[in-house]
């Protein structure tokens, strides 16, 4: 067997649907003595500066990472979204860097679309709604990187205005399945523009999507399958597992962690095969057991 | 035992290539720096990099390379600051640069010196040379500066200016983090425990702690955590339901873990040991980096000690804490401390095994 490097590579901060601050969601992995690090917030990625810091202070690899939004049968009646993390090495955790790729462009572009979807449907509103939810009415001036994210948003809409919770649901995805420029491609033009930028593919949660056959030709590109994730069953993902072994697919193992429930650890390592990878260079054994 | 500590002579200071408006401050710092003090640590090299994203909070200088995470008086300090970084910082949003261009690029960075809150000198680390043979790995590496005696702060601010444009920037002592220093105020020293990840123990100023001074007796939350192992206590308090994108859910509430360390110390001065006694929890040490927390309490050591032996106690208590809301499910009372671990720190997790320090006379 492989070894393996502790860790929790997939899961989400109050920049996209999660509840955690960067510095919270670093620390509860700290605490449980994991060795390597990401966020992968979707599309975007807003919590690198805070959370590379936190892992820094706390002696963490931290990897740049995002849960790339892809469709298969964008814009039918079977359009479902299939999601590609997409992995930078260390070095990346670095705006000189980061901000020279297509993926950080392209979310600079999400948050300035999820900004202006967000207001348009304020201003949709009535009079009394629109100043429960933006009393001071500052929202329209947050830069882009701070005006509230889906979850914040969704509390916020709980807490000043709770029967509109339902209708802002149902509309929210319209911000994905209506945007075809930034979500219509396919998980094979993600992967390709993954790799392009330098960062490593795997297909998150291979198991939850409902077109299998479909999903299961996505994963034939894919560089990586996440085998262990809070979605997968036992059963599921010794099934990736054997896949990935079988077309010699890097896999990772994570939570998919959106402080929902209660964390759940993942139950194996990430193989130091794939983080060598990601990294772009080997590790030592010093480095493999945390040793100097 | 007194130990001649830190000298820093004008050969030095030229050796570094330091601009010669800051000379002069640092031949006073020289003769400042010369002295007799109890520190064992002698003027070590430190670089100093540059981290933070402008717009993204305070910018920090961290260790680059450094014998260990703190610095201490009588460091000899230089910066390699990442040329593509400050470019950007330069010119926001703007083309990317060629390595020739980049190579017109010069930064200063200016280093007051204060103890506790009054400037004692500013000196300045200007770039003295290119280093990286790509754009992505070019570093401009400058000159270096020497932390004067005294000093328990430093302050910084970072100009840039390309040189083929006259294009400059200014970041002042408001944008970036200002630096805790180590060893300013001799023989008072810190003795730190902490985890990272592996326990350790050690004298901050070098040496030992000094007989008839003060020491501060520190010990880090992270510690603390490994000590009564926090990661395997069952923090949920009850729970409540909250909206997300797949809908209403159930989720968690969870309270706080709160540790109260306490220490016991012994001297070989006939005393025998001290009744144990609390640290204070300090969430804005200077030890420690932010988010943290970290126990404090300062001790004085006997005139007469040449030994001291220490022992840990920590008890971490769950505090329970409720929000608003008519769906919470409350498991316990509004404002319960509830005890969850109470663990000795000792040696090798061995009970009745002291952590023994030498004391200088």
């Amino acid at each position: 067997m492989d070894l393996e490097i502790a860790s929790d590579i997939h899961g989400h901060t109050h920049f996209s649907d999660g509840r955690a601050t960067p510095e919270e969601y670093i620390d509860l992995r700290r605490s449980l003595g994991m060795r390597l690090v990401a966020v992968a917030d979707h599309d975007i990625f807003t919590a690198v500066p805070a959370a590379s810091r936190a892992a820094a202070r706390a002696g963490m690899w931290f990897l740049p990472a995002a849960e790339i939004t892809s469709f298969v049968h964008f814009g039918t009646t079977e359009a479902e979204q299939v999601h590609v993390l997409a992995y930078f090495p260390p070095s990346f955790a670095n705006a000189a860097r980061l901000s020279r790729t297509a993926l950080h462009k392209r979310s600079l572009v999400v948050l300035a679309r999820w900004k202006t979807f967000v207001l348009d449907w304020l201003a949709s509103l009535p009079t009394e709604d629109r100043r429960a939810l933006d009393p001071d009415a500052d929202l329209a001036a947050l830069p882009d990187a701070q005006f509230p994210a889906l979850q914040t948003l969704i509390e916020r809409i709980c807490a000043a205005r709770r029967p509109l919770f339902d209708p802002f649901r149902l509309h929210h995805v319209r911000f994905w399945e209506g945007d075809r420029e930034l979500f219509g491609w396919t998980p094979e033009e993600a992967m390709e523009a993954i790799r392009a930028d330098g960062a490593l593919d795997v297909v998150a949660h291979a198991g939850r999507y409902k077109n299998k056959e479909r999903a299961r030709k996505a994963l034939v590109h894919a560089s990586g399958v996440e085998v262990y994730t809070s979605r997968h069953q036992a059963d599921v993902a010794k099934g990736y597992l054997e896949l990935a072994e079988e077309q010699d697919k890097h896999w990772t193992a994570s939570s998919d962690d959106h402080q929902n429930g209660r964390y759940a650890r993942p139950p194996r390592g990430t193989p130091v095969r794939t983080v060598e990878r990601i990294f772009g260079r080997s590790l030592s054994m010093d480095e493999i057991h945390g040793r100097g | 035992m007194k130990v001649r500590v830190y000298r820093v002579d004008g050969e030095l200071a030229s050796e570094a290539g330091m601009a010669a408006a800051a000379q002069a401050d640092t031949d006073t710092v020289a003769q400042e720096g010369v002295g007799e003090g109890t520190s064992a640590l002698l003027g070590r090299d430190v670089t100093l990099d540059v981290a933070g994203w402008p717009g993204s909070g305070t910018l920090q200088f961290v260790l680059r390379a450094a014998p260990d995470d703190i610095l201490h008086v009588g460091d000899r300090v230089k910066w390699s600051l990442p040329a593509l970084t400050l470019w950007d910082w330069l010119y926001p949003g703007g083309e990317t640069p060629s390595l020739d261009q980049i190579q017109k690029l010069a930064a200063t960075v200016k280093v007051t010196a204060e103890d506790e809150g009054k400037p004692l000198s500013t000196q300045e680390a200007g770039t003295v040379s290119f280093s990286g043979a790509e754009l992505y790995d070019a570093r401009i590496e400058t000159s270096a500066v020497v932390i004067p005696s005294g000093t328990d702060t430093l302050r910084f601010a970072l100009a840039l200016t390309d040189t083929s444009s006259g294009t400059k920037a200014d970041f002042g002592q408001d944008q970036i983090a200002q630096r805790p220093v180590f060893g300013g105020a001799l023989p008072s020293k810190t003795l730190l425990f902490d985890s990272t990840p592996a326990f350790r123990q050690r004298v901050i100023e070098g040496g030992d702690p000094v007989a008839g001074a003060s020491v501060l007796l520190a010990y880090s939350d992270w510690r603390a955590d490994a000590v009564v192992d926090a990661s395997w206590i069952d923090r949920q308090i009850g729970t409540t339901v909250s909206g997300g994108r797949m809908g209403l859910q159930t989720i968690p509430l969870y309270g706080q873990l709160v540790h109260e360390v306490t220490y016991g110390v012994c001297f070989d001065d006939g005393q025998g040991w001290r009744p144990e006694a609390p640290l204070s929890p300090n969430t804005a040490s200077r030890l420690l980096g932010p988010y943290r927390t970290c126990f404090e309490g300062e001790i004085d050591i006997p005139a007469t000690a040449t030994r001291m032996s220490i022992y840990w106690h920590v008890r971490t208590t769950l505090l329970v804490s409720y929000p608003g809301g008519s769906n919470v499910v409350r498991w316990y009372n509004e404002g319960d401390k509830l005890l969850r671990a109470d663990r000795y720190d000792n040696p090798g997790g061995q009970p009745f095994v002291n952590y023994e320090f030498p004391v200088e006379s």
